[in-house]
């Protein structure tokens, strides 16, 4: 028994090399923000803002809104950061995203459940799952580079925090470019194919991710 | 010769052979009380011995693998139920240290550090163990036992095999395969727990597959 972990000793320390440490600092929060805020600005100059936009920047709603996904986006971004480098005390900074996504689907489910006839605005938005996606690609991708070379424990959240950052800007591109703000249009176009598009980050995780 | 840096007790420098070394009694004496309050003591040390070995000094870096072992074998002696996996499992957290060096940040605390790597193994390997708890196949020692009834040969070299066993093991295999008691009825008679029972049956199964020479 004691001779198994003896070698397994020995092979480690023949195969030590010096390390480039690797620390998250501000730089690379911003690096993420800003490709995300370049793509989402791209989408908006593409598809043009709503029409509505200024009544909208005077509705409560909207801005909450608003708010609710800048601070899901930043959230994401620093619990994957923070997650990605072993650490005891911070371990359940993803509940914090989390929580702020359930506001989100509960605010929407809210007001699904409130409208008569919801039903009657079905129609069909694939050209906002489209755009939430286009947008979400770069920053998630780039945040996912970063936390690769980190040394992550719990791959399964870090990879749905990463999916959900970039989501989370694709969100808030819609919010500015799309005309219908009716609950089921929220839900069904909007909320909905972003906790779809979330879950993948567990498969992704596992692919991109090195396991430790 | 390989030279390593040990012992807390003694100068961070100093330095001692590896055939000489013996893990360290000052930070068991700690860690058996889990004390890991008195853990930061030795933070200063792990700090001074995992730098250097950032730096990519082996010495440092043997004397820091050879400390997190013993302090491991203390740690893991109450989280891990099947001492004969506890090698196994300090090697995993070994190798994901080595594999999360390059993220150690020297301004924070190393054990919050290396803690959180043990515990993620630990947790990765009891939902393991779980699922290898579930799925023991207790029809594969059936199976052999059968087999051996048309194959002399085979039939001894069961019986060798479980004479092999602990004098346990080999209770508990009698009773369950050849007495055919149920987990329950062999947990209550011997004042075992039934998942007592069953780690005791999947280890003699695997001492009985590994003495036949076929892979566990």
């Amino acid at each position: 028994m004691k001779k198994n972990s003896e070698n397994l000793i020995n092979e480690l320390v023949s195969d030590l090399k010096p390390v480039k440490l690797v620390k998250f600092r501000f730089i690379h929060l911003a690096k993420v923000i800003v490709s995300g805020f370049l793509c989402l600005f791209s989408a908006v100059a593409i598809t043009g803002l709503r029409i509505d936009i200024e009544a909208q920047v005077l509705n409560a709603k909207f801005i909450l809104d608003t708010v609710l996904l800048i601070f899901l986006g930043l959230l994401s971004i620093i619990a994957a950061f923070v997650l990605s480098v072993p650490s005891v005390k911070k371990g359940n900074i993803y509940l914090l995203p989390g929580f702020v996504f359930g506001l989100i689907l509960l605010a929407s489910g809210y007001s699904f459940l409130t409208t008569s006839n919801p039903l009657l605005y079905l129609g069909h938005g694939f050209a906002c799952v489209f755009e939430i996606l286009s947008i979400s690609i770069l920053p998630a991708t780039l945040l996912f580079y970063f936390v690769r070379r980190a040394a992550v424990l719990r791959r399964d959240i870090v990879g749905i925090l990463v999916l959900l950052s970039g989501l989370s800007f694709g969100l808030l591109g819609a919010q500015f470019t799309c005309m219908d703000s009716t609950p089921m249009h929220m839900l069904l176009w909007h909320i909905i194919p972003t906790g779809v598009f979330m879950s993948f980050g567990i498969w992704l995780s596992r692919l991109i991710l090195k396991k430790i | 010769m390989m030279k390593l840096i040990l012992r807390p007790m003694l100068k961070v420098n100093s330095l001692v052979s590896l055939e000489s070394y013996k893990p360290c009694n000052f930070f068991c004496k700690i860690t058996n009380s889990i004390g890991e309050a008195g853990l930061s003591d030795n933070e200063t040390l792990f700090k001074r011995l995992v730098l250097s070995a950032q730096m990519g000094n082996r010495d440092a870096y043997s004397g820091l693998l050879l400390e997190l072992r013993s302090f491991l074998k203390n740690y893991l002696r109450k989280r891990i139920f099947d001492q004969a996996e506890v090698d196994e499992v300090i090697q995993e957290i070994l190798l994901a240290t080595h594999k999360s060096l390059h993220t150690y940040d020297p301004d924070k605390s190393f054990m919050g550090w290396f803690l959180a790597i043990t515990e993620y193994k630990v947790i990765d390997y009891i939902r393991g163990y779980k699922k290898r708890m579930t799925t023991i196949d207790f029809d594969s020692i059936s199976n052999l036992v059968e087999m051996s009834n048309s194959n002399s040969d085979l039939k001894i070299d069961i019986e060798r095999a479980i004479n092999s066993l602990s004098s346990r093991e080999k209770e508990i295999l009698t009773l369950i395969k050849f007495e055919g008691q149920s987990v329950s009825d062999i947990a209550k008679r011997l004042n075992l727990t039934e998942a007592n029972v069953k780690v005791i049956v999947h280890r003699a199964y695997i001492n009985i597959k590994s003495y036949l020479g076929i892979r566990p």
